[in-house]
């Protein structure tokens, strides 16, 4: 047996990054989640925009540009939430087989697999989606020239749709992790992902109104999809604000998870 | 170089682990034997800290693992040949791994090659035999070039070929002056492997002794048949020796070697029809260390037995 130890040994933040980017590209459940979120993404939007070029009078009409980037970002959220189930996945799949222990062998900081493991997908998926956005509002503008939409790449706002899908994305997938830190089941997990962004404000939405007036803007859920608005008009948070509540919502989920994963037995 | 100072663990009301505390020697390899659901696991997760003891210390090389520099290159760890995701290729599985040291394909490849198989290390790991599984295992614990070496149940569904091949492994990485602690449930395995011996029951530590000491020190009894075992017995009981019933006409003796019985028998012209030496199986000694109470221990020169 060789000796190849080389001076710096030990796990790093970048190590461990790439540890968890192999285990996220070497599962085929992974690359099938991947693929299938990347296909809605690129693949509804235009086709929605198609429908409105073909049937124009039983469309809703497209009024301004967010009513144009939400036609070509129809596969969006469904993207999203496929990447937040990958996003359970990447970490429960750990768990069953026990596979969490040799991880927390080979680097005994768990906070820095919490981490690495959210690296590993922001790399994975924020790439991916403001591609794809980018590529589905392209194709959905050229679609779209037809019947004379606003949709254009001089708008800010296109550009700024693009860049919150993909931090929304991003989110759903970072939140999975987080969950599926916490609870160790993918479907409980899984489960609580959902009831987060869909349940949960229907649940405030009970609550007297002018506690749910307060609380509301700042779910993840409203939050989320304040910050994908193009326009600053409208309900809730400004976009910008909405973006930085919605990164809120990430970190803090992620510093709960490793807290947690610290303290409990592997 | 593992320390185990007064480790405890409980698990709610079971106290897994008792006020454990022992030494694993490097150049040796180490044995820690004890029935299914004695603690071995368990000391284990501790010693690669994976589990928060109760109270007391694990440490590797003077420090506890958490706060190894590096601690694949210090500790190869093996805990059940099932922590691999099944739909993962062994390939991908040791990249995984490799990475968290900057180590990449090339010691892959190395660790592959020792465990032989490197002809399956595209196949997913679900599609492995226990045995396979196992080496898949210890190729991973190997990946560091440790200085230590803890396996839990190598050798759980290995065939004779890969008993063999575990063994002198292990005695090899002994030999290299490597710390080797290896987990096992079955006393006569660890007799043919393991230079010193750790037996816990029931979460208590019930022995520390070189091998040999433990297969010698209380391995022997005569079995004396004669007429009259109840003349034979005083007899016997007077001159120092433990002495039980073995049915109607026989003796177990223990305490005096056939030759001392028979010079004594002879002298009190008491028949004897049949003189046994009967060398306790090694299993009988290990049910018998791990179920009384006792503790066993032997100090590098001098040997102690406490009763709690």
């Amino acid at each position: 047996m060789s000796s190849s130890a080389t001076p710096a040994s030990g796990p790093t933040l970048g190590r461990v990054t790439r540890s968890e980017t192999v285990k996220l590209k070497t599962l085929r459940s992974h690359v099938v989640l991947v693929a299938t979120a990347a296909l809605f993404l690129l693949v509804l939007g235009p086709v929605q925009a198609l429908g409105q070029v073909l049937a124009p009078k039983e469309a809703e009409p497209i009024g301004d540009l967010g009513a144009a980037t939400s036609v070509a970002l129809n596969g969006g959220v469904t993207a999203a939430l496929l990447l937040g189930i990958l996003g359970v996945l990447s970490v429960t799949s750990e768990f069953p087989t026990a596979l969490v222990r040799t991880t927390f062998w080979a680097v005994p900081r768990r906070g820095m697999v919490v981490r690495g493991k959210a690296i590993a997908l922001a790399r994975l998926v924020l790439p991916l989606v403001l591609v794809g956005a980018a590529v589905a509002l392209e194709a959905s503008r050229v679609i779209l020239t037809r019947i004379d939409s606003p949709l254009t790449w001089t708008e800010p706002g296109t550009w700024w749709a693009a860049v919150a899908m993909s931090l929304y994305a991003l989110g759903w997938g970072l939140l999975g992790q987080s969950l599926g830190w916490i609870l160790r089941s993918a479907v409980g997990a899984a489960f609580a992902l959902l009831g987060l962004m869909f349940v949960l404000p229907m649940l405030v939405a009970l609550l007297p109104h002018s506690i749910a007036d307060a609380v509301m803007p700042l779910l993840a859920s409203e939050a989320g999809s304040a910050m994908m608005r193009v326009d600053q008009t409208g309900p809730g948070l400004a976009p910008p604000v909405a973006a930085l509540v919605w990164v809120g919502w990430m970190l803090a989920a992620l510093v709960v998870a490793s807290v947690i994963v610290r303290r409990r037995d592997a | 170089m593992i320390e185990i100072d007064h480790l405890t663990k409980r698990f709610g009301s079971t106290l897994a682990v008792d006020d454990i505390s022992f030494t694993v020697r490097p150049g040796l390899v180490t044995g820690f034997l004890g029935p299914n659901g004695a603690g071995k696991s368990t000391t284990m997760r501790m010693i690669l800290g994976l589990d928060r003891p109760t109270s007391g210390t694990a440490r590797v090389d003077g420090r506890s693992y958490t706060d190894l520099p590096s601690p694949i290159r210090t500790v190869g760890a093996m805990l059940d040949a099932g922590q691999v995701h099944p739909r993962r290729t062994a390939n991908a599985h040791l990249t995984a791994i490799a990475a968290t040291t900057g180590e990449g394909r090339a010691r892959v490849q190395e660790v592959l090659d020792v465990v032989g198989l490197s002809d399956r290390a595209r196949s997913r790991v679900g599609t492995f035999s226990l045995g396979m599984r196992q080496r898949l295992g210890i190729a991973a614990a190997l990946l560091g070039d440790p200085g230590t070496v803890v396996l839990d149940e190598p050798m759980n569904g290995l065939d004779p070929d890969g008993i063999i091949w575990v063994r002198s492994l292990l005695r090899r990485l002994a030999r290299e002056g490597r710390t080797v602690l290896v987990s096992s449930h079955l006393m006569g395995e660890m007799a043919q492997t393991a230079d010193h011996l750790v037996v816990v029951g029931r979460g208590r530590l019930v022995a520390d002794v070189p091998t040999e000491q433990l297969l010698q020190g209380r391995t022997s009894t005569v079995r004396v048949r004669g007429p009259e075992p109840a003349r034979l017995a005083r007899v016997l009981t007077d001159a120092g020796a433990t002495v039980e019933p073995a049915d109607e006409s026989a003796l177990h003796v223990s305490g005096l070697d056939a030759a001392q019985i028979a010079r004594l028998a002879l002298g009190q012209q008491l028949e004897v029809h049949e003189l046994v030496t009967e060398r306790r199986s090694l299993e009988d000694a290990f049910l018998e260390l791990t179920h009384d109470a006792s503790f066993y221990r032997a100090a590098p020169t001098t040997e102690r037995i406490v009763t709690r």
